[in-house]
């Protein structure tokens, strides 16, 4: 079936494999793109994504999105070889990661780390986990309640404690 | 085949709280110790985020990689069998202490300053007593030196330590700035060129002064000015001070100058010279330094309790009576409009001579080693920029010219080339002191009739 008829079409070699999204949605993508996901790569090992792999806890926007940065990111693998090649594409690739990173707002970023932490894919779970942090960056507590949607879980008597507390780093 | 997922359902839109525990230190490991605090402030989820061990110690790695390294691990032990939370006590412990050593240093400079100025000698003491502390980093540098609780030239301190110590590239350096809101904040910086010499005279020495934000110190047009300040006294002399204008109130000192009262205020409030007493004399030299600042010294200040009134003895040194009063006995009563620069070229230089007469000796040490035995001989004392001792002169340049002191004779050798002038300063003192007890008989025996 898809995995077969994919076998054919693929020049980088490998099989192609089917992402289905919590919505049904399906995504074809090469071996090579998908193993990117530490999760997908030892279900590949196992050899058990025959049937194509349910990810039901991510949305079918947040995977076109992920199927799109594994796709990037699986071409500067495969052209490793060729450095003249790698480099340009390094830079393109810098470019669509930032570009990708400065368009990602609540509550796309919060699921797409989720799906990053799922799928096992380290370097998309960096990158979000420094968008979030850059976000954060010089942000009071109040700001960062209000930017991420944090419901205040303290008792006025632990807020004020903790202000005392971190007052050193506030010397201004 | 299916997997079955750890969690059920899609996570609720924006429920940043039930972040996975490792992805929330993930997050949190990436944010500056402020942001890590200010996070930790957030919700209970987060501050256990924020507390993780893990997290503060890349923090406190990061900062002081020494003290980590020497023994910031066994500390950490021993933080957490007290029951403190481990690196995150250890890393506020230590910065804290960092905290008290810049003090130390700021204390240091804030005693240093004369009118808000700085000299050389000290300032870049304070940068060697920095760089011989350990594990003073750019963070260190961010968070006390450029904090806007310090002043200008702290700022600049720090400014000059992340650069030139560090090796801060200087647009970091600029973002610091910018981060602590002291991008703006402005210091002059004065120094002072050796004249040439020129067929056996000294030309004037040239003064340059570079009023210049601590913004601009980290672009290109700062690049000079930080070589200087790195430099030092060798050639040059300079003194930092805060952005601030010395106005010309000894015009007006020297048209009040009859009266010892006179306690003129500048406008800024910078600078109160109160006549009648001595400490604060010297006061007025010390701005007459700067002013002035002849050759490669400047006229030391001397701390001065005494009490007792030395005006008089100043005024009848007054070159502006010499100058342009010669042989004039009322000139005690008139006001005298003298070029500014040769009044108090002189008014330093007799003032210092006759502190140098002994009787502060025991109170400064160092100026006992240049004690002048009487006031026959004129001396001009000044402090090396270089070495801190004391120095005696015999030629002081003033604005247009300078003077040299021969056989205890002061001669003003102007800018020309020619002397014009020769004065005899002990003479004219002694005279007028027998002028002025004369008078005041004269007086008393009018009184009298």
């Amino acid at each position: 079936m898809a995995a077969a008829a994919a076998e054919a079409t693929t020049d980088g070699g490998g099989k192609m494999i089917i992402l289905i999204s919590a919505d049904g949605k399906r995504f074809e993508v090469t071996e090579a793109v998908a193993s990117q996901s530490q999760l997908i790569s030892n279900m590949i090992e196992d050899d058990c994504t025959e049937n194509g792999v349910r990810l039901p806890n991510v949305d079918g926007d947040i995977l076109t999105m992920v199927v799109d940065y594994c796709n990037m990111h699986a071409g500067d693998a495969a052209a490793a070889g060729d450095t003249m090649k790698a480099s340009s594409t390094e830079e393109e690739l810098k470019k669509f990661d930032a570009e990708l990173v400065q368009a990602l707002e609540n509550p796309v970023l919060f699921k797409l780390i989720l799906a990053a932490n799922f799928l096992n894919i380290k370097s998309l779970l960096d990158m979000t986990c420094q968008r979030v942090a850059d976000m954060m960056s010089g942000k009071t507590p109040e700001q960062m309640r209000e930017t991420f949607s944090i419901e205040n879980d303290f008792t006025p008597e632990e807020e004020a404690a903790i202000r005392q507390e971190n007052a050193w780093a506030f010397d201004d | 085949m299916e997997l079955s997922p750890p969690s059920p359902a899609p996570a609720p839109e924006g429920r940043w709280a039930d972040l996975p525990g490792d992805i929330a230190i993930s997050v949190a490991s990436r944010l500056q110790e402020a942001d890590v605090c200010a996070l930790g402030g957030c919700s209970r989820s987060w501050r256990r985020a924020c507390d993780a061990d893990c997290v503060w110690e890349a923090l406190f790695r990061r900062r002081w990689p020494l003290a980590a390294a020497a023994g910031g691990g066994g500390g950490g032990e021993g933080e957490g069998a007290s029951g403190v939370q481990g690196w995150k006590a250890l890393y506020i412990n230590h910065h804290r202490r960092t905290a008290v050593a810049i003090s130390g240093v700021a204390e240091f400079v804030e005693n240093n300053l004369r009118n808000g100025s700085l000299e050389a000698e000290y300032y870049l003491k304070a940068i060697a007593n920095l760089a011989s502390m350990r594990d003073i980093g750019f963070i260190d540098a961010q968070f006390f030196l450029l904090s806007r609780n310090y002043s200008a030239i702290m700022n600049l301190i720090g400014l000059h330590y992340s650069i030139s110590s560090l090796n801060i590239p200087p647009n970091e350096v600029y973002k610091a700035l910018q981060a602590r809101k002291v991008e703006e904040r402005k210091v002059c910086v004065s120094l002072y060129k050796l004249g040439r010499w020129f067929y056996g005279f000294r030309l004037p020495d040239e003064s340059e002064s570079h009023e210049i934000s601590l913004s601009e110190l980290t672009m290109s047009e700062g690049a000079t000015i930080l070589a200087i300040l790195k430099r030092g006294a060798v050639h040059e002399v300079f003194r930092l001070q805060k952005y601030f204008i010395v106005p010309y109130c000894f015009l007006n000192l020297s048209r009040d100058i009859d009266n010892p009262h006179y306690n003129p205020v500048c406008k800024d409030g910078y600078i109160r010279l109160s006549l009648s007493r001595c400490a604060k004399v010297f006061r007025l030299s010390q701005c007459l330094a700067f002013l002035l600042s002849p050759t490669t010294f400047t006229l030391h200040i001397f701390d001065s309790s005494e009490k007792q009134s030395s005006f008089s003895h100043q005024r009848t040194h007054s070159p502006a009576d010499e100058h342009q009063h010669q042989g004039d006995d009322r000139s005690d009563e008139k006001p005298h409009e003298v070029e500014c620069g040769l009044l108090f070229g002189l008014l330093g230089a007799a003032h210092l001579a006759h502190v140098s007469t002994g009787r502060e000796r025991s109170k400064n040490k160092s100026l006992g080693d240049w004690c002048m035995n009487d006031l026959r001989s004129f001396t001009f004392f000044t402090v090396s920029c270089a070495t801190g001792d004391f120095v005696a002169v015999n030629s002081m340049m003033v604005a247009d010219g300078l003077f040299e002191i021969n056989n205890g004779l002061i001669y003003h050798v102007p800018s020309s080339g020619h002397v014009l002038t020769c004065l005899d300063l002990t003479r004219q003192f002694h005279q007028r002191k027998r002028n002025k007890k004369l008078a005041r008989l004269r007086s008393l025996e009018g009184k009298k009739r």
